[in-house]
């Protein structure tokens, strides 16, 4: 563990045998905590090598796959979490997914289940037919503000290949276009294997 | 953490906050007067003119360097509603000194600069400068322009247009646009002089710095300030809902639906109201958020906010133009099961740990104190996030179930993209 002191702060910093980095930074006068877990997959990151295969997947599963990680087979981590009075959230970006909660109780616990849902995947074909109807809305609700079709329209503009520039929450067409749940569910579930979801692209920062 | 609350002269009140916590000093300076469809574009524009140069620093490049001076500090304009009344005035952020080689200071000269900005304007003929007026006019008209750029701001604000017509309330902080370019140099600056004289002044401040130096540095930045008949901040009148609500529906090219309801509060159990609306749609457990979004997956948002000090209650969500009467059955349906006082014990106290996180965390953050502490002085509602925390833990599931009972539907907007011919 290496320690800095810029400006009256420490930051511990750890890497563990799977890869995990994992940051810590101190704050003994603030009532709250946070902790954020990211990983490095985001919604360019739409082809991958698999026992020497490419795969394709849609694009818009990132995203996808964001919204249903918080699913357990007990019920949704989100709920859990909040019922301790933490305040949940988790979002996806083009090359990284982040989940992070802030609390002023319970803050073991509430780790715990963070790095609990973001590591075991639950998806049945009903929770994720389910979770269309919620992402298109998310979808249709950026493609009504100006900057989000600004910044979309420029990214494909300056970028020569396709895929670095599909934005995270990808196009509802493009999930229109998986309708086949099950074919969903299953690409889901293969992408959230541990390879992807975990190990050595994810960091996390608790801090206190 | 609690501000300590000093009275610097008559009329005008220090929030002083001792802490070593931040690394940045919070300074804020802000002019109460009640919220009025006649003069609020004229508070809208007011700092921004301001902002533009004093007389020992008469344009943007000579503050600025001034700023620069100061390690990079920073001084915004802010345009606030509070209950029934516009804040205006500069918050200022600046290193804090235990940051800053050979013990200089920063606090006294951050302190001239915002009464030099607020007490001595640049001006010529005893007028602002014309060309300062015209294109902070300009500004404040683009900025009105640009609210429905944010379809969910710009929906939640007409329910409020339209539910509180004839009220303060219903009064944008910005005016309007109508307003904005009547504003003449010379009605301005007329309305300057009256706001100075006659508004409640409120200054937070959050560091390091000694209470003593604090208030000595304050008034002898704010000695030029001449007062006249101080006209106190409103309270917010509060008003009963009409017998059938108000339904109203615009068309617009948008492809995602927004639904904003309003209901108006009748009781006085506030920290009841709070827990009621945190359950019925306040945050992530909610009854619309588990509903609404999870179980029938109407919506990406559906959310409601109690606006306390005028006692109304809130809903805002975007959903797909076709689903509204589903929307609005379902978003009743949860009320009425909040109402009946149908909620699970996992429900209360998820609700309530939620508010008590928030208010513990207040201190963390120079703003928030800095934003509660104005509330606390524009609304009157005087109370120690300790005070609130206890009230919530006193609340019973009964007290929640009534608080729910007095809100009465009043206004329903919604936004769509549909055409009416289509229907």
């Amino acid at each position: 563990m290496r320690k800095a002191t810029p400006h009256r702060e420490t930051v511990l910093e750890k890497t563990l045998p799977n890869g995990l980095k994992i940051f810590i930074v101190p704050k003994p006068q603030h009532r709250k905590k946070y902790a954020f877990f990211a990983t490095r997959y985001g919604g360019m990151d739409m082809q991958f090598i698999r026992n020497g295969e490419k795969c394709d997947t849609p694009a818009g599963i990132a995203h996808y796959l964001e919204h249903k990680m918080f699913d357990t087979k007990d019920g949704n981590a989100l709920q859990v979490l909040s019922q301790n009075g933490a305040e949940p959230n988790a979002f996806t970006s083009n090359a990284m997914t982040g989940y992070y909660f802030d609390c002023t109780e319970h803050f073991e616990e509430n780790l715990r289940i963070l790095l609990s849902f973001v590591s075991v995947p639950y998806f049945t074909d009903e929770s994720v037919e389910k979770e269309r109807g919620i992402i298109s809305q998310e979808i249709r609700m950026v493609e009504d503000s100006p900057d989000w079709q600004v910044y979309e329209g420029f990214l494909p503009a300056c970028t020569a290949r396709r895929p670095r520039a599909c934005p995270s929450p990808e196009r509802s067409r493009a999930l229109r276009a998986s309708r086949r749940k099950r074919c969903m569910t299953a690409t889901m579930r293969s992408i959230a294997r541990p390879t992807w979801h975990c190990a050595s692209s994810a960091t996390s920062i608790p801090t206190r | 953490m609690e501000p300590v609350r000093l009275e610097i002269a008559p009329e005008v009140d220090l929030d002083y906050v001792r802490s070593d916590k931040f690394k940045t000093g919070t300074l804020s300076v802000q002019l109460i007067t009640p919220l009025d469809e006649k003069t609020a574009s004229f508070g809208a524009l007011l700092p921004s003119v301001l902002r533009r140069g004093t007389m020992s620093h008469p344009d943007m490049r000579s503050l600025s360097t001034a700023l620069d001076l100061l390690y990079g500090s920073s001084i915004g304009c802010t345009v606030r509603k509070k209950g029934e009344n516009q804040c205006i005035g500069f918050a200022a952020s600046f290193i804090d000194e235990a940051f800053v080689p050979g013990g200089e200071k920063l606090l006294e000269p951050m302190c001239d600069l915002l009464g030099e900005l607020l007490l001595d304007p640049v001006t010529r003929n005893g007028r602002f400068l014309n060309d300062y007026v015209e294109s902070e006019k300009q500004n404040l008209i683009d900025a009105i322009r640009g609210i429905i750029n944010d379809k969910r701001d710009y929906a939640d604000l007409r329910l409020l247009q339209e539910m509180c017509r004839g009220e303060r309330y219903g009064v944008d902080k910005f005016g309007s646009i109508a307003r904005v370019e009547k504003i003449t140099n010379q009605t301005l600056f007329r309305y300057y002089q009256e706001l100075l004289s006659t508004a409640h002044l409120e200054l937070f401040y959050c560091g390091s710095a000694r209470r003593e130096r604090v208030e000595e540095a304050i008034s002898r930045a704010f000695a030029p300030l001449q007062r006249g008949r101080v006209v106190p901040p409103v309270i917010a009148e509060k008003k009963n809902a009409p017998e059938t609500p108000h339904e109203i529906t615009e068309r617009m090219d948008v492809t995602q639906g927004k639904l904003s309801m309003g209901w108006r509060a009748s009781t006085n159990d506030a920290p009841a109201m709070m827990l009621a609306n945190l359950i019925f749609g306040g945050y992530s457990n909610s009854k619309l958020f588990l509903n609404v979004r999870e179980k029938l997956s109407l919506c990406y948002y559906a959310s409601s906010s109690y606006h306390r000090s005028k006692g109304i209650v809130t809903v805002s969500s975007g959903i797909e133009c076709k689903d509204v009467e589903t929307a609005k059955r379902e978003i009743l349906a949860q009320l009425a099961s909040v109402q009946r006082g149908e909620f699970e014990d996992w429900e209360v106290e998820g609700a309530r740990a939620c508010l008590i996180a928030s208010l513990e965390s207040r201190g963390d953050s120079a703003g928030r104190m800095e934003e509660n502490a104005l509330g606390q002085a524009a609304t009157g509602i005087r109370e120690t996030a300790d005070e609130l925390i206890a009230a919530l833990r006193a609340v019973t599931n009964e007290r929640i179930a009534e608080a729910a009972q007095s809100l009465t539907l009043d206004t329903v907007y919604f936004l769509t993209g549909e055409d009416s011919r289509d229907e």
